[in-house]
């Protein structure tokens, strides 16, 4: 059991310690990329949002 | 007749044994002394060593009879000084005192074991008191020795081995201090003569001159381990229980050998133990009762030659090896008791009953013979004090796994009881905590390291004003390109003074040089009323890392239609320290320690009188309860 102990604590203190080498997080964010077409075109990008999340719709909390 | 030494008293003729005394008017016989009981003594007349800087000479030897049985023997040593010194040798230990002067003595009926005396010397306390009877002499005495007086006396123990005697056959009191010693502290060691076989069979005198002898009541075969120091016998074939008295065994009575299963240690095995081979040379069942139930365990007694006595005890198949400790050097309390640095918990406390015997004892034992007793743990040792109305003992025993002594006997235990716990068993899973220790330890050092790293560095200051209306395309605003050093997480902080309103903002972060667009959305939102409040003007979101490199944010918003135009104030910072994992990875490591705790808290309910201690683990009537070859 000790041992176990010991591989799961040094696994979660090894985990941490990548979080913080790493800068990860528990997001919910996406990414992707502007294709090279849209690249191409210079602030072609700046409708790229549009392309693929369209018009959000959000109502608020009320 | 010679006398070697100048300021001896007395000297005994080695031929026949008359003691001569010189006094102002000439020698005075003062008829034979009783011959010696010859024991296995590694000191012996004429040799020769040195106590700190001064040498010694042993010239002379008288034997003394403790009121309670037993012999021990006191060897005078002459020092080159001219001044004498008091060498005794009792059960394998060494105590070397001299004559000193103590200004009121207490008066013996004063005294009781365990009684501290500091008029004699800090820390020192009364071990014992009893009556002594000399016996016999040889050699050069330093003062008027009369075989056979009895006389009273008090040993008294202090710290780091002091040693004192009060003997009360002189008036005032004689005062005599010093200290424990070891042979090899006086160099006597290597030149004592090695003692053989053919030296213990020409034993000659009153005690126990063989190694074997037959049991008076059933003529069985009893082998002595420690001829010289038996006082009393039980036979492991008939129970009879024999004293020893002037080499002469007489029956006192018959015990019930049917009553506890045969030890499964048989008596005369040998085995290694603290690096010295020891012998059973007896074995006792003992029992305490705690409200009406009765707990019995088993106790061996064991011999060497040159440590003398100890005890290995079985409580329940939990065992424990028996040293002898200075009673001065334990500084005892209600409910604590500190020892060579470590400090002890009372566990137990009751009276101790000696209920069977087997074997050969240095003490008269008997059955029925009780103690009070106090149990101090600190696992793996335990303090064990013993009192009776003369003797105060303190004995410090240390916890062996079941497996360390069947190896050292060759010879199969039980298991220890189901659920039960031994006074000195340490806690299984204590190196739970010290792993909880080591990775607490590691995890403040990552904790530290993402402190380093985490600078807060802002890397955008925006105020982006959304113009009135609601058309798609018309409420997106684009900041100014930024500069992110990646590897850190980032943290976006929204502000856009709401009021029972909501915005919600839908954002990209876009590379500029690799086309890499992350997306995420804050909304923000607070309404409130006569009495309450809820939600807030500012709202912060924490991505992970992105690549580094030059970025730009698209901010878009949506809202209610409205014909205002809305502010938002956006910060983006890199690296910012997170405390929630830290405290998840604090929460995750002591779950297992938290559990641990709790099973420790059983495990020492039963220590202190929990399961180790009800009385039906014992099946009294039972011979398969050990199962042993």
């Amino acid at each position: 059991m000790m041992k176990l102990y010991l591989l799961f604590g040094l696994a979660g203190v090894g985990g941490y310690g990548y979080v913080n080498h790493s800068g990860w997080e528990y997001t919910s964010q996406k990414t992707r990329f502007v294709p090279k077409t849209v690249m191409g075109s210079p602030g072609g990008y700046r409708s790229f949002h549009y392309w693929h999340v369209g018009y959000g719709g959000y109502r608020g909390g009320k | 007749m010679e006398f070697r030494i100048g300021s001896s008293f007395v000297t005994v003729c080695e031929f026949c044994q008359t003691a001569v005394a010189r006094t102002d008017r000439g020698l005075e016989d003062h008829g034979k002394v009783i011959d010696l009981i010859e024991s296995a003594s590694p000191l012996d007349l004429y040799l020769e060593g040195r106590y700190g800087e001064s040498r010694f000479q042993i010239v002379g030897r008288t034997q003394i009879k403790h009121g309670a049985g037993g012999v021990w023997d006191e060897w005078y040593c002459a020092f080159d000084s001219g001044h004498w010194g008091w060498l005794s040798e009792a059960q394998g230990r060494f105590y070397m005192s001299f004559a000193s002067t103590l200004g009121q003595a207490p008066a013996f009926q004063q005294l009781g074991p365990g009684m501290p005396l500091p008029q004699v010397g800090e820390g020192m306390v009364v071990a014992e008191i009893g009556t002594a009877q000399t016996l016999g002499a040889k050699g050069e005495i330093p003062y008027m020795l009369e075989s056979g007086k009895s006389y009273s006396y008090a040993d008294l123990s202090g710290h780091n081995g002091a040693f004192g005697t009060l003997d009360y056959g002189d008036s005032p009191p004689t005062f005599y201090l010093g200290k424990e010693v070891t042979l090899a502290e006086l160099g006597i060691a290597a030149s004592a003569p090695a003692r053989d076989e053919s030296m213990e069979q020409a034993m000659a005198g009153p005690g126990l001159k063989a190694r074997a002898l037959e049991c008076p009541n059933c003529r069985g075969s009893l082998d002595l381990v420690a001829p010289e120091q038996c006082e009393r016998i039980a036979c492991p074939y008939c129970g009879a229980l024999s004293d020893v008295n002037q080499g002469q065994l007489s029956v006192l009575q018959i015990l019930d050998k049917t009553r506890f299963p045969d030890p499964p240690i048989p008596l005369g095995s040998k085995g290694m133990l603290e690096g010295e081979e020891m012998q059973v040379c007896g074995y006792m069942v003992r029992s305490t009762n705690d409200d009406g139930d009765a707990f019995y365990w088993d106790e061996y007694l064991l011999y060497n030659p040159r440590l003398g006595f100890r005890w290995l005890v079985d409580s329940d198949g939990h065992w424990c090896f028996v040293e002898p400790v200075n009673l001065a050097d334990v500084h005892a309390l209600t409910s604590l008791a500190k020892h060579g640095g470590r400090t002890y918990e009372l566990v137990e406390s009751g009276n101790g009953q000696v209920e069977f015997v087997a074997g050969q004892f240095y003490w008269k034992v008997s059955p029925g013979e009780r103690v009070e007793m106090r149990e101090f743990t600190s696992p793996p040792h335990t303090l064990s004090e013993e009192r009776s109305a003369t003797e105060l003992t303190w004995s410090k025993s240390t916890y062996w796994r079941k497996e360390d002594v069947e190896a050292c006997f060759n010879v199969t235990l039980r298991e220890p009881a189901s659920g039960s716990v031994g006074l000195g068993q340490p806690y299984p899973y204590n190196g739970v905590f010290k792993m909880f220790a080591l990775l607490l330890v590691l995890a403040i050092g990552a904790f530290a390291y993402g402190k380093t790293r985490a600078s807060g560095t802002e890397a955008l200051q925006a105020i982006m004003q959304f113009p009135a209306g609601t058309e798609p395309g018309s409420q997106v605003v684009f900041s100014e390109p930024f500069t992110l050093k990646g590897g850190r997480n980032i943290e976006v902080e929204a502000y856009s003074a709401v009021d029972n309103s909501w915005v919600y903002l839908q954002m990209d972060l876009v590379n500029e040089k690799t086309g890499a667009v992350t997306f995420f959305d804050m909304p923000i939102e607070q309404y409130s009323g006569y009495d309450w409040k809820e939600g807030s003007p500012r709202s912060k979101k924490v991505l992970k890392a992105i690549g580094s490199g030059e970025h730009t944010l698209r901010v878009a918003m949506e809202r209610k239609a409205t014909s205002t135009p809305a502010t938002v104030k956006l910060t983006i910072r890199e690296g910012v320290m997170r405390f929630r994992y830290f405290l998840i990875l604090l929460g995750l490591l002591a779950i297992i320690p938290f559990f641990t705790f709790l099973h420790k808290i059983g495990f020492e309910k039963s220590r202190r009188g929990g399961d180790s201690y009800s009385s039906d683990t014992w099946e009294h009537d039972s011979h398969d309860y050990y199962d042993y070859d």
